[in-house]
């Protein structure tokens, strides 16, 4: 009998208007606006922990699965072969800066051009190598590799300087040579 | 104080049982090594082919830590501080005058259990098959197909390798060295080989290498076919060489007919070839550590004591030096520097840009010598010219032509000798500003209807070129 009479009163309350239940709007507005901001919170938070989750799988991943080994610079290469006292970067520097910008008969470009695709061939050489490693690790031979490719472009880049004065000497002899068009590497 | 004197007791049979134990440990691990040698020999005819490719490490895939111990001549691979796999890159191919070829692999292994290891080698030991007679086929890796290297930060280390039957096994060390025995008169075919380092015995038959960053060493070679790119060559003697390479370096002692590079439609017609032969055949790489199938010769450096004929069909920026040479037959050339201690025969055809150098012709010269250089660079030092013809494109290009004695008296023979019967030029005027000291002289050289000696014409054809002979 309690029971069903506790039942009729909250079943009024619930179909009372606001007002009737003497609430101002003011705490009306009060009360919504908390339920809000706590579904807000509650949202925020939901996120937070999503990100979280996500970075810390993020981080497993690159510690589980991605390969340590990384592309170094040069330099770090060649003290890992003991190259370093040869100062074969700034030799091959030295000599790119000292290859001027040449004027040639278009024949002769032609030419050149033999030389200059030598230096992208060994260049993809080394690029080659710096795979091997990645791929490989620091292997005793590639250093040799390393080594055998900074000589031969060293010797290839003064091969250049060399045939460029030898063209121009002849070219200034010859002056009214034809046809000139700029080179370089 | 009884019960206090027992305890420091067992605490100490506690300590010498655990450093026994240890110890056991130590030596069962060192038990589990196993080394294990695959000998196999067959009876094949003389002339048997023999292909075999390099100390080759199969694909390799891994993820963590990997790091190598850079031993000398072998490939190593390391996984957090312990040495997994070690590869000896040297291959002895020894030959014999037997009819009989003979595959040696070591093999060393450790695994968690010895039935990991057996069942390892068997795999092995099937992939080593000699069944042939005629064409054989050795894989000095037996047939290891890819090996797996699995580590990192709070994980173990997994490490698989994969055989030819396609079975994985969990291993902790393996390391692999190989030797082979061929007969003297068979063909060899190293094909796909890559940083591997070749000692090959007298061989009477084809050698055929396609080879990237290694090296092929001997002694007597009859044939050798070679495609290099960074290796090195190094052998005694050769009858027929035919080379194309790239940033090599070839020593050989003695070849009597040298080929170097092909000419346009002779490797069109190889890679023609190739496409029949697919992929594995020597002349198609599969790894292309900086692989230029090109079939040119380009950067490198060879050095030759004795060489009969030289044909370079195809060569740039090359650096061929020859002590004695009898005939050269040069086709295309550009930039490549030829430098001629003695010229004994003939020389024929023409260089673009590069130098060539000639210190000495042969008194005997009685062939041809003729010769167009387009921007080269040409030095002939002789006093053995007997009659020179030479034709000047560009007129303002000044040849030197020099004559030296050794003494003052001798200079002043050879001036006088000038303009008898030593040099004739064809029908261009050039003009040469004299110059004179006691020891040479440039001299201005144009003489109509000389009577020409017995012997050959040096001609040379200048196109905007150096010339000098001394």
């Amino acid at each position: 009998m309690d029971s069903k009479n506790e039942f009729e009163k909250q079943l009024k309350f619930l179909l009372k208007t606001p007002q009737e239940i003497s609430l101002s709007r003011s705490h009306w507005l009060k009360i919504q606006s908390g339920f809000e901001n706590a579904e807000k919170k509650k949202r925020k938070r939901r996120l937070s922990y999503w990100a979280m989750a996500a970075s810390i799988l993020l981080l497993i991943g690159i510690f589980f699965f991605y390969p340590v080994t990384s592309n170094k610079s040069e330099a770090e290469i060649l003290a890992q072969y003991g190259l370093t006292e040869y100062n074969f970067p700034s030799l091959v520097q030295q000599k790119l800066i000292a290859l001027p910008k040449t004027k040639v008969a278009k024949s002769q470009a032609e030419y050149l051009d033999i030389l200059k695709n030598q230096l992208y061939f060994l260049d993809k050489q080394y690029a080659n190598y710096l795979e091997y490693i990645n791929l490989n690790g620091y292997q005793e031979f590639i250093g040799i590799q390393i080594q055998n490719y900074y000589e031969v472009k060293i010797e290839l880049l003064d091969k250049i300087q060399k045939e460029i004065k030898k063209l121009k000497s002849r070219n200034n002899e010859n002056s009214n040579n034809i046809n000139e068009i700029e080179w370089n590497i | 104080m009884k019960t206090q004197i027992i305890s420091m007791r067992s605490n100490g049979i506690f300590k010498v049982s655990l450093s026994i134990l240890f110890c056991l440990y130590t030596i069962i691990a060192q038990a589990d090594i196993v080394d294990h040698i695959f000998d196999k020999t067959l009876e094949v005819n003389e002339k048997v082919t023999v292909k075999t490719n390099g100390m080759e490490i199969p694909r390799l895939d891994f993820s963590g830590w990997v790091s190598s111990s850079k031993v000398k001549g072998a490939y190593t691979l390391k996984t957090r501080e312990q040495l997994f796999l070690k590869v000896h890159k040297g291959l002895n191919i020894n030959t014999w005058n037997q009819s009989q070829i003979r595959h040696v692999v070591k093999v060393t292994v450790r695994a968690e259990t010895p039935q990991i290891e057996r069942s390892f080698l068997n795999d092995l030991e099937h992939a080593l098959t000699l069944n042939a007679t005629e064409n054989i086929e050795l894989d000095n890796m037996l047939g290891i197909k890819a090996i797996m290297m699995k580590n990192g930060w709070l994980r173990g280390i997994d490490n698989t390798v994969t055989t030819a039957n396609g079975n994985e096994y969990k291993l902790d060390y393996l390391e692999i060295s190989a030797e082979l025995f061929i007969p003297e008169n068979s063909n060899l075919e190293i094909v796909d080989a890559h940083f591997t380092d070749f000692l090959i015995g007298k061989l009477n038959g084809i050698l055929t290498v396609e080879l990237e960053g290694g090296s092929v060493k001997g002694t007597y070679i009859q044939e050798v076919n070679a495609w290099l790119n960074s290796s090195e060559v190094r052998l005694s003697e050769v009858d027929l060489l035919d080379v194309s390479a790239h940033q090599s370096k070839i020593n050989i002692n003695k070849v009597n007919d040298c080929t170097i590079g092909k000419l346009p439609f002779e490797y069109d017609a190889i890679n023609f070839g190739a496409l029949n032969h697919g992929v594995g055949s020597p002349l198609v790489p599969i790894v292309n550590i900086g692989s230029n199938k090109e079939h040119n010769s380009t950067i490198n450096k060879y050095k030759f004591d004795d060489v009969n004929r030289l044909k370079i069909a195809s060569s740039a920026n090359d650096k061929i030096d020859v002590i004695n040479l009898n005939d050269a037959e040069l086709l295309k050339t550009n930039f490549t520097d030829l430098t001629i201690s003695t010229l004994n025969g003939s020389m024929t055809g023409a260089m673009s840009f590069g130098e060539l150098d000639i210190f000495t012709l042969n008194t005997i010269w009685n062939n041809d010598f003729e010769l167009e250089s387009f921007n080269g660079t040409l030095r002939i030092y002789s006093r053995n010219i007997k009659d020179l013809e030479l034709n000047i494109i560009t007129n303002k290009v000044k040849p030197e032509v020099m004559l030296h004695g050794k003494s003052p008296k001798e200079h002043q023979q050879l001036l006088n000798n000038v303009g008898e019967n030593l040099i004739h030029i064809g029908d261009d005027y050039i003009l040469l500003e004299n110059e004179s000291n006691n020891r040479s002289t440039n001299k201005s050289i144009y003489r109509k209807g000389t009577k020409k000696q017995n012997g050959s014409v040096m001609k040379i054809f200048c196109n905007n070129c150096d010339l000098t002979i001394r």
